[in-house]
């Protein structure tokens, strides 16, 4: 099966990053693993530890509409993003595809955002069949403040699981 | 953005009460606005595009900067049109410095405005303002019946997108744009490769026009005072004179001798006259005041659309979009069809104490930048004029227009209409505030 994981936020708005900073630093944990092409014949690496192919991961900071060509074609697609629910910060909850995400009115400078964007390609018929959204409650959305220390731990946890389920 | 209307008491019996329409927070239009019209019997009272964004006080924070820094810190006032406001800063401060960008990275810089132009009229027209025409309340429900119809528009949009990753570095605030040029110069390969996407959004935007022609307009007409830019031999990005329909016609460093703005106590935006009067900018005026400039095949366009060369019914500011993304499509083809690389990527803008003033063509309208720098290159000053501050006294004429025209149709409706005379001109609040929520009120 082939997986998307997309990290969809605003690097320069506080938590808001928390999604790019998730697919970062789960694609170099996946690269790790997977050892770049040496120049003398590999030695086979020990089969576990090779992330299945098929796994790719976006950092997305853009349009949220361009992701609607970014995750056609793949068949499972994992997205995480900060939510704003009331939960303590940090807060980690997998949401279904049909999660009744609300956008609330300022959330967005754009014109459509990533609740929009699945609404969009599910009308569209260009969602993968696959959706898991993951969501970490954010604590601030400030112009460039750092994520939340509480909301970087989440993060780190959710990676620690996304690498151990997508690596074996 | 939520929609949420509010109590509606004299809807029962609406000739017997106040009527009163609110939208809480105004859909499809890019910001936070709203929107307050009071109805007494069968007069209107009162008309009031609220905008309650906070206010963005760019122009204070770039005070003390350094004169190459505007560019990209104007180009996040907006998400939509941050080449605009490249544009516009860069183009100022060439002026303050004596320098002057000709050649081959004007017609980049032309190239890259137009891919700004196709991504958002393509978002406007297919997801926020042709929902309005056919009935549905987003361009999410109307992609659910006319799936292929929503794909060509986000096909559209892609390819504006497309170039503004090749000239800028990426579609969201580029950042390949400084003052003298461009940071690094598009690969031949790159602009290739736009050739074929860019013959197909040609195809998809004439498509677009006799889409949108066909649509159900409301018969209004109004005789608004247009003023855009005007070139002697292009339809007018990133220069021209200052021109008006009312005969208007100076260099744009005398801007602020004819647009005055004024705080109004209903908005964070300030409302614009020109010589005194409210005015309005974007494609209707573009269009009027420059049909003449427009490509052969943009015009064949309109005129099939059934347009002539001064389109005075706001709804049909749709239509006027899509023939401007024709001419986008058009034009981007011209330039990369005749494009010759120039030696470097962008010329040198050494600084020098002075003051200097610009205008461009946002996809919404003419966005005025004014800069005075100091000899070791410190903005000491900066004004910034978006289009949809300009635009604002317009949109709260329009909305009394359709309130005046339409006193008898229930509330709901009315609500409906008072949206969409403002949707008509794609305002970008976020740009304006220095900007939207609708409240219909009936006594």
């Amino acid at each position: 099966m082939t997986t998307l994981v997309v990290g969809v936020g605003n690097d320069d708005r506080g938590d808001d990053g928390l999604g790019p900073l998730a697919a970062r630093l789960l694609a170099r944990a996946l690269e790790r693993e997977r050892p770049p092409v040496p120049a003398v014949p590999p030695v086979p690496a020990p089969a576990a530890a090779v992330p299945p192919p098929g796994v790719a991961v976006v950092a997305w900071t853009g349009d949220p509409m361009g992701l609607l060509d970014v995750w056609s074609g793949y068949e499972r697609l994992v997205l995480i993003d900060a939510v704003v629910s009331g939960a303590a910060p940090g807060t980690c909850r997998r949401y279904g595809p049909d999660a009744p995400f609300a956008r609330a009115p300022g959330a967005s400078t754009h014109g459509l955002g990533l609740a929009s964007a699945l609404a969009l390609a599910r009308a569209l018929g260009r969602v993968p069949e696959a959706i898991e959204v993951w969501g970490i409650e954010a604590a601030q959305f400030e112009a460039g403040a750092p994520v939340t220390p509480e909301v970087a731990r989440a993060v780190l946890a959710l990676v620690e699981q996304l690498e151990t389920e997508l690596a074996g | 953005m939520s929609n949420a209307v509010g109590p509606d008491p004299g809807a029962a019996a609406p000739s017997a009460a106040t009527r009163r329409i609110d939208v809480e927070a105004l859909a499809r239009v890019e910001g936070e606005g709203a929107l307050h019209v009071r109805i007494v019997g069968d007069t209107l009272e009162h008309v009031a595009l609220r905008i309650y964004e906070p206010p963005r006080l760019f122009e204070g924070f770039l005070r003390g900067r350094h004169y190459t820094e505007p560019p990209d810190i104007t180009a996040r006032i907006c998400g939509i049109c941050p080449v605009a406001y490249q544009m516009s800063a860069c183009h100022a401060l060439e002026a303050a410095c004596g320098v002057t960008v000709d050649g081959a990275l004007r017609e980049l810089r032309r190239l890259l405005y137009c891919g700004e132009w196709i991504e958002s009229h393509a978002l406007h027209v297919y997801m926020l303002h042709a929902p309005d025409f056919l009935g549905y309340p987003s361009g999410i429900h109307l992609a659910q019946d006319h799936r292929e119809t929503v794909e060509l528009g986000l096909r559209l949009k892609k390819v504006g997108n497309d170039v503004m990753v090749v000239l800028g570095g990426r579609e969201i605030h580029p950042i390949n744009v400084r003052l003298g040029g461009f940071y690094r110069l598009p690969r031949l390969s790159e602009l290739r490769a736009l050739r074929e996407p860019l013959l197909r959004a040609r195809e998809d935007a004439l498509a677009t026009v006799k889409w949108v022609a066909g649509f159900d307009f409301p018969d209004v007409e109004a005789d608004r005072v247009f003023v855009s830019l005007s070139h002697p031999s292009e339809y007018p990005l990133n220069e021209g004179r200052l021109v008006s329909s009312r005969g208007l016609d100076v260099p744009v460093s005398a801007f602020e001798d004819h647009i005055r703005e004024e705080h109004v106590a209903h908005s964070t935006a300030l409302h614009a006259t020109v010589d005194g009067e409210p005015y309005m900018v974007g494609p209707m005026a573009r269009y009027a005041l420059n049909f003449d400039k427009l490509s052969p095949l943009a015009q064949e366009a309109a005129r099939e659309a059934g347009l002539g060369p001064v389109v005075r019914n706001p709804f049909q500011s749709i239509v006027v979009r899509a023939v401007e993304t024709v001419y986008a499509c058009d034009e981007a083809l011209r330039i990369l069809d005749a494009y010759e690389p120039p030696d470097h990527a962008f010329v040198e803008v050494p600084p020098r104490a002075g003051r200097g003033h610009a205008c461009t063509e946002a996809p919404r309208g003419t966005l005025y930048h004014r800069y005075t720098i100091n000899a070791a290159g410190m903005v000491l000053d900066a004004r910034i004029v978006p289009p949809t501050a300009q635009s604002q006294a317009v949109i709260e004429e329009d909305v009394r227009d359709v309130v005046r025209g339409h006193l008898d149709v229930p509330t709901d409706q009315l609500q409906h209409l008072c949206e969409q005379a403002v949707r008509n001109h794609d305002p970008c609040i976020s740009c304006a505030t220095h900007f939207l929520k609708l409240e219909v009120e009936r006594r």
